[in-house]
C-alpha cells in the first residue's frame, strides 16, 4: 500500500505537468472510444442495411446457384420447404424469390433490370422495402411493381406509370411480356437495388421466366441475432441438403462481412496510432520529471530499494498517470457515444461498399469495449515509462544522489 | 603510523563488521586526477561509535559511500559482515543496505510526500514486514527519538533537527547492524547537533548498532569512541577516545 501511496502522491507533486499529461491521455481515450463506438455502429448499420435491404439474414438456394446465378438452377418442392421453414422456431420469416433478368420499357426508353419475383406478404417480413418507399405504396395487386427511385428517374416514370416487362423463358428462350404498374418507388440504400431492379409478384416473374412453382432463393429472417452469424449458420444448417445450400449473410454478403470483421482490428490499429502520437508527450514529461528526481531516487537506492523495486515504483506512478487520464477519457467517450446514440449522426450523402446510408448512424455504447480501451491506454502509459524507469533504476546510487 | 600499509584497527579485539582494504577511488576531471580515496584501509568493529574527520574534500563521503556499496572503488576491497561488496550484484547490495545498513545524510533526504511514520516504515516495507508489525515498530522508534506526537506530519512541517531525527528513525527502524551518517549534524545548530548525537549514542549503546559518521566539527569529533582522520584520501591518523 505504501508503494501505491507513494506513487499516487508523487504524481501530484507537479500538478501542472500531471494535468497536461493526463489531459493528453484523456483526449486519446475519448477519441478512440468515440471512433470505435462510431465504427462499430457504422459496421453494424452496414450489415443491417445489407441484410434488410436485400439478402435477408440467411438464404436457402439450390447448390451452386450463388456462384453461377444459373437461372435454371432452382429449388423445387417450394411448398413443403416453406411449411418446414414456417414451422421452425429458428426461422421468423421465409421469403421465396425468383431472381432473373428482364427489360423494362416505356415509350422509347428501356432498361435492363434484375427481375425479382416475391411474395409481398412474406417479403415484407424479411426486407424493409415496405418502409423504404419514397413514393407510392408497397406491392398489392398482381401486376404491381416496385422500382428504385433512381431507376424511375432514369426511365422518367412516376408512381402509376404502366411499363412493359419483357423476359425470356429460361428453358426455351421464348420471349414473354407482361404489363406492370409502378406501385411504389424505393430508396433502400442498396445501390444495385435502387438503380437496377424491378420487384414484382412471384407468380408474374415465374411466368416471364417460365419457372412455375419454383424459386431461386428463399431469403430468411432468423430468430438469432443478426450479428451472430455463427449462431445463424448453426441454426439453418438443418435446412441444407444434397441439393440445397443454407448460407448466412456472412457468406452471401462476403465483402460486408469482411469489412465488419476487420473493424475490430482496424480500431485497434487506430488505438495504437493515437497512443503512439500522445506517447511522445508522455515519455517526454515522464523522463523530464524522472531526471529532476534523480537525487531522490539515489536516496531510495541508498536506503535499500533495489533497482527493480525502484523501476516498479516509477512504472506504478506512470500507471496512475494513465489511470487519471483514462478514467475521465472513458466517461467522456461513453458520454459522447451515448449522446450521438440518441440523436444519431447523419451521413445520408455517404456512399460505401455499394450502400448509401439512408438512416443516421448510431454509435454503439459499448462499456466493456470502452473499458478495454481505457485499460490498454493505462497499460501502455505504464509501458511507455518502463524504459526510462529501468534506465533511472540502474544509475549508480552515488551518481544519482550527486544530481 | 610508520608503515604505509598500516591499517586503522579497531584494536579492542571485537568482531570486525567493516573492513576497508587499500581502497582507491580516483576521478579524472578536467583539472587532473582527484584522488578521493587513495589507498585507505580501515577496520571497524561491532558496536563502535566511529567518527571520520577531515577537511572538506578529504574523502569522507567517498569512504562512507564505498562502505555502503553506493560507490565502487577502483581498486582495493570492502567487506561488510564478511561479505565482499565487490562480488555482489546491485540487487544484492540493495538487499544488504536494506537489511544491514542504515543511512543518514547531511540534508536529511526524507521523502517529501510521505509522512513521518511512512518515511520510517519504508525500509521495513522493503523488508517485507507486514503492515501492522512495521507500523508498530516505526511508532516505537519514533517515540524513542521523541517524535511520537508527529507521526502524521510531512517533513516540510518539521524543523531541521526534527527531520534529522526522522532520518535517524528511518535508518534504525529496519534493525540494521551499521548506520552510516554523512555529516549528520552539519545542517544543525550546535545544541540540536549535540542532541542528535546524544540520541545516536543512546541507540549505539542500547541497540548495539555500529555507527560510522563523518564530520569536520571538533565538537562532534569529541563524541566518538574512535576518531579517524582523512586527508587527501589517505588515513592520516587514528585516536581511540574511550
Ligand atoms: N563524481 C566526482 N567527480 C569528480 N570529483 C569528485 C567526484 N566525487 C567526489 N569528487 C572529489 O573527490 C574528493 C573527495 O570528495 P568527498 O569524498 O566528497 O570529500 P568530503 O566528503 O570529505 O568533502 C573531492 O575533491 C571531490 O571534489
Ligand atoms: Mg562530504
Amino acid at each position: 500500500m505504501l508503494v501505491l501511496k507513494l506513487a499516487w502522491r508523487s504524481i501530484w507533486r507537479n500538478r501542472t505537468r500531471t494535468l497536461i499529461t493526463t489531459l493528453g491521455i484523456m483526449i486519446g481515450v475519448m477519441m478512440v472510444i468515440f471512433a470505435s463506438g462510431f465504427a462499430v455502429g457504422f459496421s453494424e448499420k452496414m450489415v443491417r442495411t445489407s441484410t434488410q435491404s436485400r439478402s435477408g439474414e440467411a438464404q436457402l438456394t439450390a447448390v451452386g446457384w450463388a456462384k453461377t446465378l444459373e437461372e435454371t438452377n432452382v429449388m423445387s418442392g417450394l411448398d413443403e420447404r416453406l411449411a418446414l421453414l414456417d414451422a421452425s422456431p429458428k426461422v421468423q420469416a421465409a421469403a421465396p424469390r425468383i431472381v432473373g433478368f428482364g427489360l423494362l420499357s416505356i415509350g422509347s426508353r428501356s432498361r435492363g433490370v434484375q427481375l425479382l419475383g416475391v411474395y409481398p406478404a412474406r417479403e415484407s417480413k424479411v426486407t424493409n422495402w415496405d418502409s423504404r418507399l419514397v413514393a407510392g405504396e408497397y406491392l398489392a395487386e398482381p401486376g404491381d411493381m416496385l422500382i428504385g427511385a433512381k431507376l424511375a428517374e432514369e426511365l422518367e416514370v412516376e408512381v402509376g406509370a404502366k411499363l412493359i416487362l419483357t423476359g425470356a423463358d429460361v428453358n426455351t428462350g421464348e420471349a414473354a411480356t407482361e404489363l406492370v404498374y409502378v406501385r411504389g418507388l424505393l430508396s433502400t440504400g442498396d445501390n444495385g437495388l435502387d438503380e437496377g431492379a424491378a420487384i414484382v409478384h412471384i407468380a408474374q416473374a415465374q411466368r416471364v421466366v417460365g419457372l412455375p412453382d419454383a424459386a431461386h432463393v428463399i431469403a430468411l429472417d432468423v430468430t438469432a441475432n443478426t450479428l451472430e452469424p455463427d449462431v445463424i449458420e448453426a441454426d439453418i444448417a438443418a435446412f441444407a441438403s444434397d441439393t440445397v445450400e443454407a448460407r448466412s449473410w456472412r457468406q452471401t454478403n462476403a465483402m460486408i462481412a469482411e469489412v465488419h470483421q476487420m473493424m475490430g482490428a482496424y480500431m485497434d490499429m487506430i488505438l495504437f496510432m493515437i497512443f503512439l502520437i500522445i506517447s511522445f508527450g508522455i515519455v517526454n514529461t515522464i523522463s523530464m520529471s524522472l531526471l529532476e528526481r534523480m537525487h531522490e531516487f539515489g536516496v531510495m537506492r541508498a536506503i535499500g530499494t533495489s533497482p527493480w523495486q525502484l523501476a516498479g515504483q516509477i512504472v506504478t506512478e506512470a500507471g496512475f498517470l494513465g489511470l487519471v487520464g483514462a478514467i475521465p477519457g472513458l466517461l467522456a467517450g461513453l458520454g459522447l457515444n451515448a449522446y450521438y446514440a440518441s440523436v444519431g449522426l447523419n451521413f445520408s450523402e455517404m456512399n460505401a461498399y455499394g450502400m448509401t446510408f439512408v438512416d443516421p448512424i448510431y454509435p454503439l455504447v459499448n462499456v466493456p469495449e470502452a473499458l478495454r480501451v481505457a485499460a490498454i491506454f493505462t497499460l501502455l502509459t505504464a509501458l511507455a515509462a518502463t524504459v526510462s524507469a529501468i534506465r533511472v533504476a540502474l544509475v549508480k546510487p552515488v551518481d544519482a544522489m550527486r544530481s | 603510523m610508520s608503515d604505509s600499509k598500516e591499517k586503522a584497527e579497531g584494536g579492542a579485539g571485537g568482531e570486525v563488521v567493516i573492513e576497508v582494504d587499500d581502497v582507491k577511488r580516483h576521478y579524472v576531471t578536467g583539472g587532473g586526477t582527484v584522488k578521493a580515496l587513495d589507498g585507505a584501509s580501515l577496520t571497524i568493529e561491532r558496536g563502535e561509535f566511529l567518527a571520520i574527520a577531515g577537511p572538506s574534500g578529504s574523502g569522507k563521503s567517498t569512504m562512507l559511500n564505498v562502505i555502503g556499496g553506493l560507490d565502487v572503488p577502483d581498486s582495493g576491497e570492502v567487506m561488510v559482515e564478511g561479505k565482499h561488496l565487490g562480488e555482489m550484484r546491485q540487487s544484492q547490495l540493495a538487499a544488504l543496505r536494506r537489511d544491514r545498513i542504515g543511512f543518514i545524510f547531511q540534508a536529511y533526504n526524507l521523502n517529501p510526500v510521505l509522512t513521518v511514520l511512512e518515511n520510517t516504515e519504508y525500509v521495513m516495507m522493503l523488508q517485507g514486514k507486514p503492515p501492522a508489525e512495521r507500523k508498530k515498530l516505526a511508532v516505537d522508534v519514533l517515540e524513542e527519538v521523541g517524535l511520537g506526537d508527529m507521526l502524521d506530519r510531512r517533513p516540510s512541517q518539521l524543523s531541521g533537527g526534527q527531520q534529522q531525527r526522522v532520518a535517524v528513525a528511518r535508518a534504525i527502524a529496519g534493525a540494521p547492524a551499521i548506520v552510516l551518517a554523512d555529516e549528520p549534524t552539519a545542517n544543525l545548530d550546535s545544541t540540536t547537533g549535540q542532541e542528535l548525537l546524544d540520541m545516536m549514542e543512546r541507540l549505539n549503546r542500547e541497540r548495539g548498532v555500529t555507527f560510522v559518521f563523518s564530520t569536520h566539527d571538533p565538537e562532534v569529533m569529541k563524541r566518538a569512541s574512535r576518531l579517524i582522520r582523512l586527508r587527501d584520501g589517505k588515513i592520516e591518523s587514528e585516536e581511540r577516545r574511550r
